[in-house]
């Protein structure tokens, strides 16, 4: 009896679920095993959909390149800058938009509005905005008497180029979500911390902090797997690269090899490497805030 | 969690045991099938193709023309079907999807080296009999054609013709002519002279005002001019063998003293040259003949010339070419060779030039009264266009196409580029860095 | 507004309205430098000087942009629309139903199934295209609408999303309603979906700039012009030899203004939406 409910149960959710999973199996599934088989073959014909060679000898192709050590390094760099600034940053103007000042209607419009913005699209007003000799940014650095970066075609410059970029286009969507966290703090929690006369930074670490930790941690994931993926970013701001690849991802990496270099295996043990990548780092992530919510 | 883990490691394996084995085949089409088709067997057949191009804007509209004109003219009643599919990358994934699902075109638009990853589909077809046979161009008509266009669509590993061309550009040369008037200097035919202005005028601007527009064909044509010899379509490389390093160096070390004493420039994050050029910030440069649209001089008159040389003169050639996939239908197959003869056609060629800026393929093409009519119409568009039609035989070089060429060829341009970055690069640093790059490959 | 949270002091709110403003002029500087750009002639765009304003606003760019015949944005618009309106509305039928699965109907191997789903998410979109390219001709929707809306029309993000704010319905309601006789799929049409009319506005309007701002993809499965959406038009101002900067921040200015017209009108939403939905997992 029990086992037949179960059943009942299972067919049911099957049911409901049916429209979403022939979708996902469909196209993000079966692409996967796809592109899982292409990397274990040394050369593949992808018209014929045959490989030779099985092994790992594209991975180790892939794994002592210099080029991807770059695009690793890369990512790695772009996660570890943009990820803990933006959320500085946007938790820092969350507050202040929460603080009670007028006008913040409209700041909160003006500070959601990148939310909306295609990456390539935008992207190309930050190329002006960049421009080492033209650009707004440099003239108004060199207002305070700083020089003039090249923030386009100095390889040491790509990536911090890169950074602001990144960490500017990924500010709305966590201000929006912070904003929205803070106001769902119950106001009673800061009422008994008055009656207790706790300064403001204390209320800040004691009460709004652990409150929003939760939050914070998907952010933290969510933003994580985006800077992994990054690739809009590059090419709307340099439309390739950046100078000598300096600012070269792994998913730009991987789209290289496959549609510029047609090297279709190299393409998908990057792109098999870059998941499980991304995959350890969700993991420790998502144990690190674990371990944090049970104490 | 740690389920998941064992799911996904278990799903990798199972999947990877699944599809082991099998290998590939990699042949080209057949070629030449046409037997005993005649001309009746076509006109009966009413053939349509369809054609993928990578030409937006202006250039699509005059491909369209083209076609228009085959269709109209054609004795054998085909009709082809142009669609843009975007710019060249657009354009050739999707031919390689299209290619790996069943539904590709009969004739492409592409760069050769992209061509080369269409071959283990087998169906990409080998021209080299269709030319010679007695349907679709002369050999009057193919004695015509430009040989630096005829050779670059045989430089293939096996040497055979997957390719023709309508229209190419080329290098040439841009100078701001009021600034030289003004400064009576003397416009540069080769690298030495192009060196001794480019310091006159950054003496006057007290900038770097010579400009280069392609680092990937300075990669490759630097060295070539000084002397180098580059590549052969087998792949051997042979830029930096004992025989030609001394070259290959040569122009490195004239291309960093450039740098160095800043009178060469790239185009930067401005991408083109044409941008700094407009605004008076670049005297000189050496760019695309088909680019002049971007070039809008701000209070000065533009003028065009050949591009400078070195003492083994070679200028690039580029633009796409036209490839021909099969159906297996013999027919089909020959209507595709047709079409793509007719690129080579004196009228369509011309046409074709006529209205965008490139230069025809064949030497007849300059000969057609709309080409003329164009080049008669003036501005800078049309005389660079017609110095890249008139560059003398032997001048035009192109890229060999081998199976790594697209990344040899950007190797070789990141260590011009890293010299322009960096003015005290370590030139045999880069060289070295580039050769285990290549040899990874 | 959460009035603990309040600054009373003058000299702290000027502060904040003062550091306010910097941010917001940062975070608006790039989008009036788009407009400013696409009213600019091409010699003003690339001037060496900063002009922040064009002498005379060149309206024609966007006429230039609308009407190019090779490239017409006003056909693109009306696809854009159809693409990105079709694929919201599947998304949230499928959305709803398979948050309901996980969030209410106990069924063996749920969160194994849900974690697999998850795992799904850290996989780079471009690493699907070329399969999905195979996959839509094979069905034959090359150079279709359809080709654009279907592959998209199940997210395992908004799922996640939804599946939150179910979870926060408390399960008595569900279980009382199950006594009273109510079927799962009355209740969730008549109890769930209500309930969560804000997050699933808030859903539907991050799928709807999210399909609106697809590039790679539509790129890839369309050929003819009649059949482009918006995004894709930004593609084609690049040549081989220049770039048209100031018709191409026109056809920037077209791809996003709707999106801030859609943002400003359904602002509330977007933020009670993920107030509501709770995405304190």
């Amino acid at each position: 009896m029990v086992g037949q409910n179960q059943k009942k149960t299972f067919l049911k959710a099957m049911l409901y679920l049916l429209p979403a999973l022939v979708i996902i199996a469909v196209f993000v599934v079966w692409p996967m095993f796809h592109t899982l088989r292409m990397s274990f073959f040394e050369k593949f014909n992808i018209f014929t959909k045959t490989g030779e060679g099985f092994g790992l000898s594209s991975y180790i192709w892939v794994l002592e390149d210099p080029t991807f050590h770059k695009a690793l390094i890369n990512t790695f760099i772009y996660a570890v800058v943009t990820v803990p600034v933006s959320i500085i940053i946007s938790l820092a103007i969350a507050i202040l938009l929460n603080s009670g000042i007028r006008g913040s209607k409209f700041f909160q419009t003006a500070y959601f509005l990148p939310y909306v913005t295609n990456a390539i699209a935008i992207g190309l007003a930050f190329r002006f905005i960049f421009h080492s000799e033209f650009g707004v940014f440099n003239k108004f650095l060199g207002f305070f008497g700083i020089d003039a970066v090249r923030w386009l075609t100095d390889p040491d410059w790509a990536m911090v180029t890169l950074c602001i970029f990144g960490t500017w286009s990924a500010l709305a969507f966590k201000i929006v979500i912070f904003l929205s966290g803070l106001q769902g703090i119950d106001p009673q929690l800061y009422q008994a911390a008055r009656i207790d006369e706790a300064g403001k930074w204390k209320m800040f670490t004691k009460i709004t902090l652990p409150q929003l930790g939760p939050i914070m941690a998907y952010q933290f994931v969510i933003a994580t797997i985006n800077a992994f993926k990054a690739y809009n970013e590059v090419v709307g701001l340099f439309g390739d690269d950046g100078p000598l690849h300096s600012a070269i991802t792994m998913v730009y990496y991987m789209y290289d090899k496959f549609y510029n270099a047609n090297r279709y295996t190299i393409a998908a043990a990057s792109g098999v490497i870059m998941f499980i990548i991304i995959m350890l780092f969700t993991f420790i992530q998502l144990g690190m805030s674990n371990r944090k919510a049970d104490q | 969690m740690k389920k998941t883990i064992v799911f996904l490691l278990t799903a990798l394996l199972l999947a990877s045991s699944l599809f082991a084995g099998g290998s590939s085949e990699s042949t080209a089409a057949g070629s030449g099938a046409a037997g005993e088709i005649t001309a009746d067997d076509l006109r009966n057949a009413g053939i349509t193709l369809e054609l993928w191009h990578a030409q937006t804007d202006e250039n699509g509209i005059a491909l369209d023309k083209v076609v228009q004109l085959f269709n109209e003219t054609n004795e054998y009643g085909i009709t082809v079907n142009a669609t843009c599919q975007g710019g060249y990358t657009d354009c050739h994934n999707k031919i390689l999807s299209s290619l790996a699902a069943g539904n590709y075109p009969n004739i492409g638009q592409a760069y050769n080296n992209n061509m080369m990853s269409y071959m283990p589909s087998g169906k990409l077809m080998d021209l080299t009999d269709y030319l010679n046979d007695e349907f679709g161009i002369t050999a009057e008509e193919l004695a015509q054609v430009v040989p630096s266009y005829l050779e670059e669509n045989h430089a293939f590993p096996d040497g055979n013709t997957y390719a023709t061309s309508l229209g190419k550009s080329t290098e040439v040369m841009f100078y701001n002519k009021t600034f030289f008037d003004e400064h009576g200097l003397e416009v540069p035919t080769t690298y030495e002279e192009l060196a001794e202005v480019a310091k006159q005028i950054a003496d006057i601007t007290g900038r770097p005002s010579v400009g280069f527009d392609s680092m990937d064909n300075l990669g490759i044509y630097g060295p070539v001019n000084f002397g180098a010899k580059y590549a052969d379509t087998q792949g051997n490389l042979y830029i930096f063998d004992e025989d030609n390093i001394d070259a290959t160096m040569e122009f490195y070390r004239w291309w960093q003293k450039g740098i160095q004493e800043g009178y060469f420039r790239t185009a930067g994050e401005d991408r083109y040259c044409s941008g700094p050029f407009s605004n008076g910030t670049i005297i000189v440069y050496i760019g695309s003949s088909a680019g002049t649209a971007y070039i809008l001089p701000d209070g000065f008159e533009c003028a065009v010339t050949y591009s400078p040389v070195g003492k083994n003169p070679a200028v690039i050639q580029q633009g796409g070419n036209f490839c021909g996939f099969s159906t297996g239908d013999a027919l089909t197959d020959l209507a595709t060779s047709i079409f793509l003869e007719y690129m080579y056609d004196a009228q369509a060629s011309g046409l074709y030039a006529a209205n965008t800026g490139y230069a025809p393929s064949s030497k007849g093409g300059l000969e057609t009264q709309a080409y003329k009519d164009s080049i008669a119409a003036g501005g800078i568009g049309p005389e660079a266009k017609d110095i890249s039609a008139t560059y003398p035989d032997g001048v035009l070089a192109y890229d060999p196409v081998f199976e790594n060429s697209y990344e040899t060829r950007l190797a070789l341009s990141d260590i011009v580029e890293a010299i322009a970055l960096d003015p005290d690069a370590d030139i045999e640093a880069l060289i070295a860095e580039a050769q285990r790059t290549i040899a990874a490959l | 507004m959460n009035d603990s949270m309040k600054i009373e002091s003058r000299w702290a709110k000027a502060l904040v309205i003062i550091l306010l403003t910097l941010g917001a002029i940062t975070m608006l500087f790039p989008f009036f430098w788009m407009i400013s750009g696409s009213l600019k002639t091409i010699r003003e765009i690339t001037s060496p000087e900063i002009i922040w304003w064009p002498e005379e606003e060149q309206w024609d760019n966007y006429t230039t942009v609308l009407t190019m015949k090779t490239n017409p944005f006003g056909i693109y618009f009306k696809n854009s629309i159809i693409v990105a309106v079709a694929n919201t509305v599947f998304t949230l039928l499928t959305t709803i139903l398979g948050a309901f699965a996980f969030s209410r109907l106990e069924f063996k191997g749920r969160d194994k199934l849900f974690s697999v789903l998850l795992a799904t998410m850290m996989v780079p979109s471009q690493m699907y295209i070329i399969t999905n390219f195979i996959t839509i001709t094979r069905m034959n929707l090359y150079d279709s609408l359809w080709a654009q809306i279907l592959p998209y029309t199940a997210s395992v993000f908004y799922i996640y999303l939804l599946r939150q704010f179910f979870n926060q319905i408390p399960d008595q309601i569900y279980l009382a309603a199950k006594v009273d006789g109510c079927s799962d799929w009355k209740y969730l049409w008549k109890m769930m979906v209500p309930n969560a009319k804000s997050s699933l506005v808030t859903i539907g309007l991050f799928n709807f700039i999210a399909s609106w701002n697809a590039y790679l993809w539509p790129l890839m499965v369309t050929g003819k012009v009649e059949k482009r959406v918006l995004s894709i038009g930004l593609k084609y101002f690049a040549s081989d030899s220049g770039t048209d900067y100031h018709l191409m921040m026109a056809g920037a200015t077209i791809v996003i203004l709707p999106l801030i017209v859609i943002y400003l009108v359904f602002q509330k939403y977007i933020i009670q939406g993920i107030a509501r939905g709770g995405l304190k997992g």
